[in-house]
């Protein structure tokens, strides 16, 4: 029974168990690297891309900060827009973040245009855990 | 009067059942019991219904003899007969051509690309290399089918293909290479894709530790519009270019996913990812469910495919958590393990398996954006491993 198994594995789709496991071996090899190549490939694009485009993105910051904009004011949708106009205070934090998710909310929805918060309000009491 | 009757008797399934001889019958009787079962399992228990349920009808109609609906000798010439397919070919035969020219795999890979948020993957692009790691199961069980001496290399690189994890790549890649074994191996791949909650969790345990499934990783970072269109049409053009074979389904993927993110076509969008995505989500399962006839499906090659797909599975969550535990240790222990298994491609069953152990160890842990990063890695890593395949074969 063994033999038998062992010649059908040996033989059956007409080459021999060595020139199977050749075959089977230089395609896992090959398809392996490839994969692995392309795939790294594309990491190396996507992170230069990153890079690529954030320096742009500080390149024309800094020639907004030259200019004497007040862009310090608008907060952009893109990227930490909250920190500037956040005042100071113990709830400092927590008001950034919030504007910051705001921010993102805006950007998700495609609102392109800058905000600026002007004031703020608590609307409900501190540790009632209603929000 | 009584002729018209005997010959109406004569007409019956039941009557051409029985003249068949009593093998070919049981056999039907096997394979319509085999749809019920798939009927169950996907209505009862809810494994992959959107297409196990398509896939069981199909196989229940393409068993009952005398319907004539469907036709595989007719697409298993080196050369088909599209006229005569046309001419005498029955329903399924008609849908059946979606799939024999590789209509189908495409479509739904432009409503897959639609619908899947690459942005993690943008976000943390290291995670490419999990996604090409747990690719291994697709080789090991292709060269296991291919020294069992049963399968022919085509025949066994159809059968790695099912440890891609990917319905729509497996499908594209057999009917290729392997057309009578389609019915066998889409329908092990979309089981195994369902039993991911099963398969996964006790490979995981096995090969992490207790601190490594503990890792917190970092936040991920914001990925600017203009990097998420450019993504899309970057992997398309180096993919095509290094495999071209593999650019029917990544260059559908990625368009999908730019009619996404591009926010001009949002019409489009909506369109690829509901009408159209479920319209050929019913053809492709039905068609394919009705290559399962019992004479094609009742043999023991079909328990091997079932056997091999399961290796491929468990060695491909295998490779991706491997990956990644070496990633772990390259960063310092800044990639939590977990997210290995993520790297199969199954969206995004395979990522809520990684986020679902993490918060076991650690219920303030959320992995779950983190493992996005690989699953959608993986996708694309099936869809290369297949160009690879059909490169060779």
């Amino acid at each position: 029974m063994m033999n038998q198994m062992l010649y059908t594995a040996l033989t059956a789709n007409g080459g021999s168990f060595a020139d199977n496991a050749l075959e089977a071996m230089n395609v896992t090899v090959v398809g392996m690297v490839t994969i692995f190549a392309v795939l790294a490939l594309l990491w190396g694009i996507i992170e230069l891309l990153h890079r690529v485009l954030n320096a742009g993105r500080d390149l024309a910051s800094d020639a907004r900060a030259g200019g004497g904009a007040s862009a310090a004011q608008t907060a952009q949708a893109s990227a930490a827009p909250a920190a500037p106009a956040a005042p100071a205070g113990e709830d400092g934090a927590l008001i950034a973040a919030i504007t910051a998710a705001v921010a993102a909310a805006m950007a998700e929805e495609g609102c392109t245009g800058g905000f600026r918060v002007v004031a703020f309000r608590r609307v409900s009491g501190r540790g009632n855990g209603r929000h | 009067m009584i002729e018209s009757i005997e010959n109406f008797l004569q007409s019956t399934g039941i009557a051409r059942l029985i003249d068949g001889g009593w093998l070919p019958s049981l056999q039907v009787l096997v394979m319509l019991v085999i749809a019920g079962v798939l009927v169950y399992l996907a209505i009862v228990k809810g494994f992959e219904p959107l297409l196990l349920l398509p896939i069981a009808v199909g196989m229940l109609l393409t068993n009952i003899p005398g319907g004539g609906m469907f036709h595989l000798d007719l697409f298993l010439q080196p050369e088909v007969d599209y006229l005569e397919v046309f001419r005498s070919g029955g329903l399924l035969d008609m849908l059946y051509l979606g799939v024999k020219l590789g209509i189908y795999p495409c479509l739904i890979f432009i409503g897959i690309g639609a619908m899947t948020d690459f942005t993690p993957l943008i976000s943390n692009p290291k995670s490419l290399l999990i996604g090409a790691g747990a690719q291994l199961g697709v080789f090991v069980a292709f060269a296991g089918a291919l020294m069992s001496g049963q399968f022919t290399g085509a025949e066994a690189a159809s059968i790695g293909i099912i440890g891609g994890a990917d319905g729509p790549t497996a499908i594209l890649v057999t009917k290729t290479l392997a057309p009578d074994l389609l019915g066998a191996i889409a329908i092990a791949a979309y089981s195994y894709m369902a039993l991911i909650p099963l398969i996964q969790p006790p490979l995981m345990k096995l090969l992490t530790t207790k601190k490594e499934r503990c890792i917190r990783m970092t936040e991920l970072r914001r990925v600017s519009k203009v990097e998420k269109v450019v993504f899309p049409l970057v992997v398309t053009a180096v993919v095509g270019l290094i495999v071209p074979d593999a650019l029917a389904l990544v260059g559908c993927l990625m368009f999908g996913n730019l009619l996404n993110v591009c926010g001009v076509t949002e019409r489009l969008s909506k369109t690829v990812q509901n009408g159209l995505m479920n319209a050929v989500t019913v053809f492709l399962g039905i068609s394919v469910g009705a290559t399962a006839s019992a004479e094609n499906f009742l043999r023991g090659e079909t328990l091997l495919i079932i056997a091999l797909g399961l290796v491929a599975f468990c060695i491909s969550t295998v490779g991706g958590l491997l990956t990644a535990k070496v990633m772990c240790k390259l960063t310092g222990g800044k990639i939590n393990p977990l997210i290995g298994s993520a790297g199969v491609s199954a969206v995004p069953m395979a990522a809520r398996v990684s986020q679902k152990l993490g918060q076991q160890e650690d219920p303030g842990n959320f992995l779950l954006m983190h493992a996005m990063g690989p699953n959608v890695a993986g996708v694309i890593g099936s869809a290369v491993a297949a160009g690879v395949l059909l490169a060779f074969y």
